[in-house]
């Protein structure tokens, strides 16, 4: 009998192209949670139920995975929801009676740039500069804990960048460079720590497999790095532009950590009394006259149109200077995952979605153009 | 003052009914009908749902209304929308026409056919009023179409590309839209109806089309149309719920093309042959609101909404024909349902089972 997987999150990235897997090819039955009646749009194409259920709320969780052997967690949320999230996963797994828990964590939670090969044996750092990576690592040790404390099988998987149809890394890469935004940091020579979507996919189902005794967080990445440069190349090309013509722009210095002193205050206990204290229009002259100074002025005859520069924020610009390529050895020697899709094959299809999604893809358009891009294209080719 | 509306105006209005509370209620309906309060044109006295959550929504808006679960025991009123899923529309008309009340009802018409036949004879059977909330002909941009393509301003028009979508986020109360036997299907009916409705608006009715589409058992979320017509011109039509980067109609004249966002009542970017940039429009027709002091100009789906409904109400009060009968509501629905009816799957490429293998 088929795996019957929840997937919380399924109308995101992963989860629809999880959801759409299991309808087409058959391997596993999904049971898609989404949190809203919008959230539906993506698992309507298909005969199957779709469940709605707020993730936060354990008890409503709980509901929306009655009957299922195992859950995805592939939910898109802010920091803070991250954490909440999790608390609420552990609990509802608890509740459902489903033990087998298929955690989307991220290998970010070493920090963008973590200066050194990342492998089983890493440690998390205790110390993060960007929240998300902060939120990540704390809702992963969360439910690691809530696992020993209520008996769930917890596999969290760290995959770096997850491509394919309808990601973000590329769609923005194109919307960017279509708008002549886009950017590579120092030459994009840095290591993309690549995983195309559907073998992503493929890890999670030998994950969620009910009889496999494993547990632990696991690395999970294409069959081989390749530089951005040259993960952008064939998108590039694909909308008939060429990489030679993306700007490159200089690494971004941590950021500092001066507070922004009038946005602490205004969000502190002490602005009402700092409000009486200083009078309602001066705390909004304070407010207007940092507006005026970081706005740029309304375009005129004499003031030219302001254009925005191309400036990555230090999250992409360590993840593109990051010279250390991940292994997930232990991964494809416990889970016996192999990386099917191969990022050539998975170039050609993200372009044939491109295409589909309405981007102004040019010239022939299949494999044969990315054929040299094939397994042979390493770092430092 | 509209003459057609003084009477009424005189005493406030006719009594609305809003019959189904869901999103379209409330974000636009309520909010177009509360100009109209205010302009002295409209009362909403009854609002009907079986969700009491929804009905108490639309009179946190209209506090003096009066909230039923079921349209058969609501009463006061002269004119009711019709808002409720599609498939109940040609019950919830026949209804109405059998108590005579004027009716504004929501697009799509109905969900198939033989309901929408229903729902025409029922209005024609009383002589009733009945009006198809196609909300989008009365943006001036589409207006402005309309003119260039009839008076021939640029030549004449060889083809119209459209693009139309984005990721849904409309904030539906319940999941009928996605289920097939309530709404009539997906995207191509929710938004490929207004599309088609525009089309036959600009170019009258095709002789050809061909249609595919991604649902696989379920409703369909990204679709491809084409049509032909006797003149010559083609139209092709994408439409997503699932991305939607270019949302553009762009029309091909012989002297020049015209893009038109849909998100957008008024603006129009003119490209003359010959010429490397892009003229950008803003255009400033007036629309039936800017003669009420708070009106809301039809610069905005909101003031497209607002429009409707004075002019659907002049129409109502001095006995003229709907400015969107059913009947041409019909021929739009059969449009839609002709492309069903000649579907095939669409291509999805990175989707193939078997490139799944041919990749390892």
């Amino acid at each position: 009998m088929a795996l019957k997987l929840g997937i919380v999150g399924a109308n995101g990235f992963v989860g629809s192209r999880a959801v759409e897997r299991s309808v087409l090819e058959g391997e596993f039955l999904a049971v898609p949670i989404v949190r809203s009646q919008a959230g539906r749009v993506r698992a309507a194409r298909f005969p199957i139920e779709c469940r709605v259920a707020d993730a936060f709320d354990a008890p409503a969780l709980a509901a929306a995975l009655a009957g299922c052997d195992a859950v995805l967690h592939s939910l898109v949320a802010d920091a803070k929801q991250m954490v909440r999230a999790a608390r609420a996963l552990g609990e509802a797994c608890a509740i459902a009676e489903v033990r087998r828990v298929v955690y989307l964590s991220s290998a970010s939670i070493f920090g963008q740039n973590p200066g050194a090969p990342l492998t089983a044996q890493s440690r998390v750092p205790r110390t993060h500069l960007v929240e998300y990576n902060g939120a990540k690592a704390r809702a992963e040790e969360i439910l690691f804990s809530q696992a020993d404390r209520r008996g769930l099988e917890l596999i969290a998987l760290r995959p770096s960048v997850v491509w394919g149809p309808r990601s973000s890394w590329v769609a923005s890469f194109v919307d960017d460079l279509l708008a002549g935004k886009s950017y590579l940091v120092e030459g994009g020579v840095g290591v993309c720590n690549s995983v195309y979507v559907d073998n992503l996919i493929d890890a999670v189902v030998l994950a969620a497999q009910p009889d496999r005794f494993v547990r632990g967080a696991f690395f999970v990445c294409d069959d081989h790095p390749v530089s951005w440069r040259q993960f952008f190349t064939p998108f590039a090309e694909a909308v008939g532009k060429r990489i030679q013509d993306v700007p490159t722009v200089p690494r971004v210095a941590q950021p500092s950590s001066r507070p922004d002193y009038l946005s602490a205050l205004r969000s502190s206990r002490a602005a009402p009394l700092a409000k009486r204290i200083l009078g309602q229009r001066t705390f909004t002259f304070l407010r207007g006259g940092r507006t005026a100074l970081l706005v740029p002025p309304e375009p005129s005859a004499f003031i030219p149109r302001h254009t925005e520069s191309a400036a990555p924020t230090f999250e992409v610009s360590e993840l593109q200077t990051c010279m250390e390529p991940i292994s997930d050895a232990r991964t494809r020697e416990q889970l016996d995952y192999q990386p099917r899709v191969t990022i050539a094959e998975g170039t050609r299809r993200t372009i044939a979605w491109l295409e589909f999604a309405g981007y102004p893809v040019v010239g022939p358009r299949t494999s044969s153009r990315h054929a040299s891009q094939d397994e042979t294209a390493t770092i430092g080719e | 003052m509209d003459n057609r509306l003084e009477s009424k105006t005189a005493a406030r209005g006719p009594r609305i009914a809003i019959i189904g509370c869901g999103a379209v209620a409330e974000l636009y309906h309520g909010p177009a009908l509360e100009v109209l309060e205010a302009a002295g044109l409209a009362r909403v006295t009854t609002v009907v749902d079986r969700s009491e959550a929804r009905t108490t929504v639309l009179q946190g808006r209209f506090p003096t209304a009066k909230a039923f679960a079921e349209i058969r025991d609501a009463s006061d009123y002269d004119f009711a929308l019709v808002a409720t899923p599609p498939s109940q529309h040609a019950k919830d008309v026949q209804f109405l026409m059998s108590k005579g009340a004027g009716v504004l009802c929501e697009k799509p018409i109905a969900t198939g056919m033989e309901d929408a036949k229903a729902l025409v004879d029922a209005v024609n059977e009383v002589q009733g009023f009945c009006s198809i909330g196609q909300f989008r002909r009365w943006f001036p941009a589409v207006r402005a179409v309309r003119e260039l393509i009839e008076k021939r301003s640029f030549g004449e028009l060889r083809d119209v590309r459209a693009f139309e979508g984005g990721p849904f986020k409309w904030p539906v109360t319940s999941g009928a839209i996605f289920d097939r036997s309530a709404s009539g299907g997906g995207v191509m009916m929710d938004i490929g109806i207004h599309a088609v409705d525009l089309f036959r608006l600009w170019l009258g009715e095709p002789d050809h089309s061909s249609y595919e589409d991604d649902a696989c058992g379920g409703v369909e979320i990204n679709a491809v149309a084409a049509f032909t017509y006797p003149g010559g011109s083609r139209a092709e039509l994408r439409l997503s719920w699932d991305w939607g980067r270019p949302n553009v109609y762009e029309f091909d004249f012989d002297g020049a093309v015209l893009r038109w966002n849909p998100s957008s009542a008024t603006r129009l970017d003119l490209q003359p042959r010959g010429m490397s940039g892009w003229f950008v429009s803003e255009l400033h027709a007036k629309g039936p609101s800017d003669q009420y002091p708070i009106g809301t100009p039809a610069t905005s789906y909101l003031g497209a909404f607002t429009n409707q409904w004075i002019d659907v109400l002049a129409a109502y009060a001095s006995k003229a024909p709907p400015p969107v009968s059913a009947e041409d509501a019909r021929r739009s629905l059969d449009l839609v349902l002709g492309c069903y009816r000649v579907r095939s799957q669409i291509a999805m490429p990175w989707a193939e089972v078997a490139g799944v293998r041919d990749g390892a």
